[in-house]
């Protein structure tokens, strides 16, 4: 009974950031510092939620997966910094960005409450909503809605590698069904 | 008389040189070897989480270079026994490595990343 709360209670947190970011975004107008900060704020969640895995995991696939997750999330945001820095542009904080920001600190708490041998399984399903997720957000909101070419195109570059973090992401979650 | 036997001379020398008869059996050996194959050097880009081109057909000694022009790091590493691989490639970075055996190769940091080569050993 206690790990179905558990359970619930982790669903409910993933729904909870996972779609924040769709729906908050759908629901406004966004300009380019904006979304490059939407941009910074959704790569800085999973660079916390990799922190979060190297910290309590001993499993070697998902310690793997999450070193993969904060590099190449890190190598975004560099180049979201190198792009704004060039076009003068400071990012802009929006209800997004900050949404996205609360949620991800719950979603850390909670992975970081949830008993040891459920953490893997938690991690790894909430890495496969997350970037569900963020692939639609990108590609139905934040690509139509950047003016910027180059700022287009970085998402645009971007969208390759959050497919296959995804595409990763299902083939680790497959050893915790 | 002696210009013409000249001219005779200078004929049966030009008609031997065109006959392979005329070659010694140990020239004709030499002759008869496999001649060495011109070694090819391939590229393979790196780039939008992909290998391109996917597939490569080419001669066992080629050469095949993999230059990273992604965002992200990647690496080249034989899939089935980890036969071989290069070191993780930094944006704007190449390995290269001399091909002889056909294999599949992946990107073991993003393993959707998977790519073939073909070596034609005739």
């Amino acid at each position: 009974m206690k790990h179905i709360k558990i359970r619930l209670s982790m669903l409910a947190l993933l729904l909870c950031f996972t779609f924040s970011l769709h729906h908050a975004a759908a629901q406004s107008e966004l300009n380019d510092a904006e979304i490059a900060a939407i941009a910074v704020a959704a790569n800085q969640s999973d660079i916390s939620f990799a922190q979060v895995a190297k910290d309590r995991s001993k499993n070697a696939e998902i310690i793997k997966f999450a070193e993969t997750m904060a590099r190449d999330h890190k190598a975004v945001i560099e180049q979201a910094v190198a792009l704004v820095t060039k076009l003068k542009v400071t990012p802009q904080a929006s209800a997004v960005s900050r949404k996205m920001t609360t949620d991800a600190e719950t979603t850390v708490k909670s992975l970081r409450n949830v008993p040891s041998k459920k953490f893997d399984k938690a991690y790894i399903d909430n890495e496969v909503t997350y970037h569900a997720n963020v692939i639609a957000a990108v590609e139905s909101i934040l690509i139509p809605q950047a003016r910027n070419a180059e700022l287009k195109s970085l998402l645009q570059a971007v969208l390759p590698a959050l497919k296959a973090h995804l595409s990763h992401a299902q083939m680790v979650q497959k050893m915790f069904k | 008389m002696a210009a013409a036997s000249l001219l005779k001379c200078s004929v049966i020398w030009w008609l031997c040189s065109l006959l392979p008869a005329c070659e010694t059996p140990e020239e004709r050996a030499i002759d008869a070897r496999p001649k060495k194959t011109q070694q090819h050097h391939h590229l393979v880009q790196i780039r939008a989480m992909m290998f391109e081109p996917s597939s490569l057909d080419l001669a066992a000694g080629d050469t095949v270079t993999w230059i990273n022009r992604d965002v992200f790091e990647h690496n080249v590493t034989e899939e089935a026994a980890n036969l071989w691989a290069s070191p993780n490639l930094p944006l704007g970075t190449s390995w290269s490595m001399v091909v002889r055996e056909t294999s599949t190769y992946y990107c073991t940091l993003h393993p959707s990343m998977r790519a073939n080569l073909n070596v034609n050993k005739q």
